[in-house]
């Protein structure tokens, strides 16, 4: 990546930031979706950290590169953007590390950012957490795998699946969001369908031009790191630049 | 590390908290998503109860811009950590 390229990343993960969040807040899911949402959550996160420690200890390179991807995660999620419709909202960033180091690992990486929110800066929840994790580090990194590797089938160029799966999984945690939210304060069936369109007309609406320039953001870290960083890459994941039957580890 | 990597580290920390002061007045009535999410909750339920609090409620303004800033400036610190880490590997 040029000097003048990485300048433009930079200052594009500087742009306005307003404290707010995405996430539930806290008390605003009822107990028993909470317990729910946290017995799913903690699954993944069992297996994440199980397969993050594997990864390491089989690739010690790869260290760095795991914290630059947490790294990246933080900053994203820490800025928020001003959007249409006079909402604002922030990006995610959990598709890189997904896409590098598959998408259960990327469970840890949003349980810190999820704990650091909760317990420093009153945003998202404890209580919330489970139903947060779920949608950020589940739904999210888990699309963003499959939405890659279809895009490899149908052979896209890679800077095209990289950022089409950063864009799925930006949208994909946010209508997550508004499913969980839909269904927690529905009575029925049909209520459940009007709550979702309601959500979704805040989070997804919110949330359409962000996930471009998540996308963006995504494409350019990626080159960045595929240029200094292909060994580890290749030994953390050697299919990754196949175009045919491209596996990506969940 | 290079003089001049601390340089421009401590000049993106000093901009990330310029510009979260900076919003919090440009983009004034922005509401966040989670806060339009509370309120369209509280329309479709009107009776329901929040069971919990955060354990924190900040008091003044500033304190949670900063705190923001903050997080953005510890995943900035380990980004430039690394960017200067590949650089010294390619030289």
């Amino acid at each position: 990546m040029s000097k003048k390229k990485q300048a433009y990343l930079g200052l594009g993960l500087l742009l306005p930031g307003v404290a707010n969040s995405m996430h539930i807040a806290e008390g605003f899911l009822p107990a028993s979706w909470c317990i729910a949402w946290w017995a799913v959550y903690l699954a993944v996160l069992i297996a994440g950290f199980s397969r993050l420690k594997q990864t390491i200890s089989e690739y010690p390179n790869a260290k760095l590169l795991f914290a630059a991807i947490a790294a990246y995660v933080f900053i994203l999620s820490s800025l928020k953007l001003p959007s249409v419709a006079g909402s604002s909202s922030h990006l995610t960033g959990i598709a890189l590390g997904a896409l590098l180091f598959g998408a259960s690992s990327m469970s840890v990486v949003a349980l810190i950012v999820l704990l650091f929110q909760a317990l420093l800066l009153a945003h998202g929840g404890l209580t919330t957490l489970g139903a947060n994790g779920f949608s950020m580090a589940v739904c999210g990194a888990f699309s963003a795998v499959w939405a890659f590797r279809f895009l490899k089938v149908i052979k896209a160029p890679q800077w095209l699946a990289v950022g089409g799966a950063s864009f799925v999984s930006n949208l994909v945690i946010y209508s997550c969001t508004s499913a969980q939210l839909a269904v927690a304060f529905a009575e029925s069936t049909a209520a459940f369908s009007s709550n979702l369109i309601k959500f979704l007309s805040i989070f997804a609406v919110t949330q359409l031009p962000l996930a471009v320039i998540e996308a963006v953001f995504t494409v350019l870290a990626f080159q960045y790191i595929q240029r200094t960083n292909k060994a580890e890459i290749q030994e953390l994941n050697p299919n990754l630049y196949e175009t045919k039957n491209s596996h990506i580890p969940a | 590390m290079r003089r001049k990597t601390v340089i421009y580290l401590l000049s993106g920390c000093l901009l990330v908290m310029l510009i979260q002061f900076l919003a919090t007045d440009l983009f004034p009535n922005f509401a966040g998503t989670d806060d339009r999410s509370v309120e369209l909750i509280q329309q479709i339920a009107p009776q329901y109860q929040p069971w919990a609090k955060h354990l924190i409620e900040f008091k003044q303004p500033w304190a949670e811009p900063v705190l923001f800033a903050l997080q953005a400036i510890i995943g900035l610190s380990v980004v430039a950590y690394f960017v200067w880490k590949q650089s010294k590997k390619k030289a």
